[in-house]
């Protein structure tokens, strides 16, 4: 073989690895971190002030929602107490809970009804309209006359 | 600068001190149930916001329901048609969630859905079955006077008067009982006993955050009072 070829063929051998690393497939790259519910719902609410955020340990207390199996929530309600304006966004930490927690806020959602029949008409008007919606780890009930918007931006945000 | 310094603590040192007193009487009520309908959950979500404003407020459990009855607050067992608690996801009977936090302290407002100034003997009647439910010699039971209402919730019927006397049952049933009463409704009140316009949100007989506010303090002065007597400290509670 001659200078050349062999000095070829070493070239084309050194070359090689590195051509076999530029069509490998990519690194698999990390889940990227969901976005923070805080930052998805207050896009939604845009700028709307008549909610107030209470804790999970509320619907804890309410519901008997077991809190191991959430990861991310917030919770919001009618700061004038009698509107039906309310927003609970609950992402699970597995996917396998969110039949479980819908459950949860399906009670609270029944109970918010037999608490305005015959007593809040328009909020109970608002809140037969309501129901738990779900998409992946999250798990959404959003009330009020703003609800189907609310809903839409929070759910699109997941 | 050595003046301004001075002025400075003489602003700051007061309002300090205040400071520390009310969290002080609020610890009163810590981890304490608080029993009611619609007006004692607006006094929840008043709560919940001026914390979330990061101003120390009280944190009592709530155990509320919008329409919530006296007559359904004193029954035993479950009534299917009424509104009744939700607690851990289950309606319950009062008694059965009182019973499950064991609070050392219940206080009530109910009466309004009932409607109680109307018929005082039969609603005075429920309070007392209220006491022989949840009192214990480790649960002390405090009823709320009903609060005022406007002159046009008192109507033709002057439910003014009505609900003024059954509150005056009330405080003689507490006596009786050896439960406690707390008049919420002097200091809500205008010069013509009806509810001051200023401390209702819906022309009727909810509150207004002003009149939360004047709730509050009220709150706070009860526990001033009962620090002050000696019959409660803070120190004393942490010892049982």
């Amino acid at each position: 073989m001659t200078r050349l070829r062999k000095s070829g063929l070493v070239l084309l051998l050194a070359i090689i690895p590195l051509l076999l690393g530029a069509c490998a497939a990519p690194a698999a790259q990390p889940d990227s971190p969901a976005r923070p519910l805080q930052e998805t719902v207050g896009e939604a609410l845009a700028g709307y002030t008549g909610l107030v955020p209470v804790e999970l340990t509320d619907l804890v207390g309410l519901t008997g929602l077991d809190e191991t199996m959430i990861g991310d929530w917030v919770y919001l309600v009618s700061a004038d107490g009698l509107s039906a304006e309310e927003v609970i966004a609950l992402r699970c930490t597995e996917e396998n809970h969110v039949p479980a927690v819908k459950e949860r806020l399906e009670i609270y959602l029944e109970q918010r009804l037999r608490e305005t029949r015959n007593y809040l008409p328009d909020a109970y008007a608002c809140l037969q309209q309501a129901a738990v919606q779900t998409e992946g780890r999250l798990v959404l009930l959003v009330t009020g006359s703003r609800a189907e918007a609310w809903a839409e931006t929070i759910l699109a945000g997941e | 600068m050595a003046l301004l310094l001075l002025l400075a603590c003489l602003f700051a040192c007061p309002a300090a001190a205040q400071a520390t007193d009310e969290a002080v009487y609020d610890s009163f009520f810590d981890q304490q149930v608080f029993v009611g309908d619609s007006i004692t959950r607006h006094l929840k979500i008043y709560l919940k916001e001026q914390a979330a404003k990061g101003i120390s407020v009280p944190e009592p459990v709530f155990l509320t329901a919008q329409s919530y009855m006296l007559y359904t607050a004193s029954r035993r067992n479950l009534l299917e048609r009424h509104t009744n608690i939700l607690w851990r996801g289950r309606e319950v009977p009062l008694r059965e969630a009182v019973a499950e936090i064991k609070p050392g302290r219940v206080f009530i407002l109910l009466g309004v859905n009932d409607y109680a100034g109307e018929d005082i003997p039969k609603h005075i009647g429920y309070c007392e079955r209220i006491v022989d439910l949840l009192a214990t010699p480790d649960t002390r039971l405090y009823f709320f006077s009903l609060t005022p209402v406007t002159r046009r919730f008192s109507g033709s019927g002057d439910r003014r008067t009505q609900w003024d006397e059954y509150n005056l049952a009330l405080e003689e049933m507490c006596r009786r009982k050896g439960a406690f009463y707390i008049d919420i409704a002097t200091p809500l009140k205008d010069g013509e006993g009806y509810l001051k316009e200023e401390y209702c949100s819906d022309g009727l007989y909810h509150l207004s955050p002003a009149g939360l506010r004047v709730w509050l303090d009220t709150l706070r002065d009860y526990a001033r009072q009962q620090y002050e007597q000696g019959l409660w400290s803070p120190e004393k509670e942490a010892l049982q």
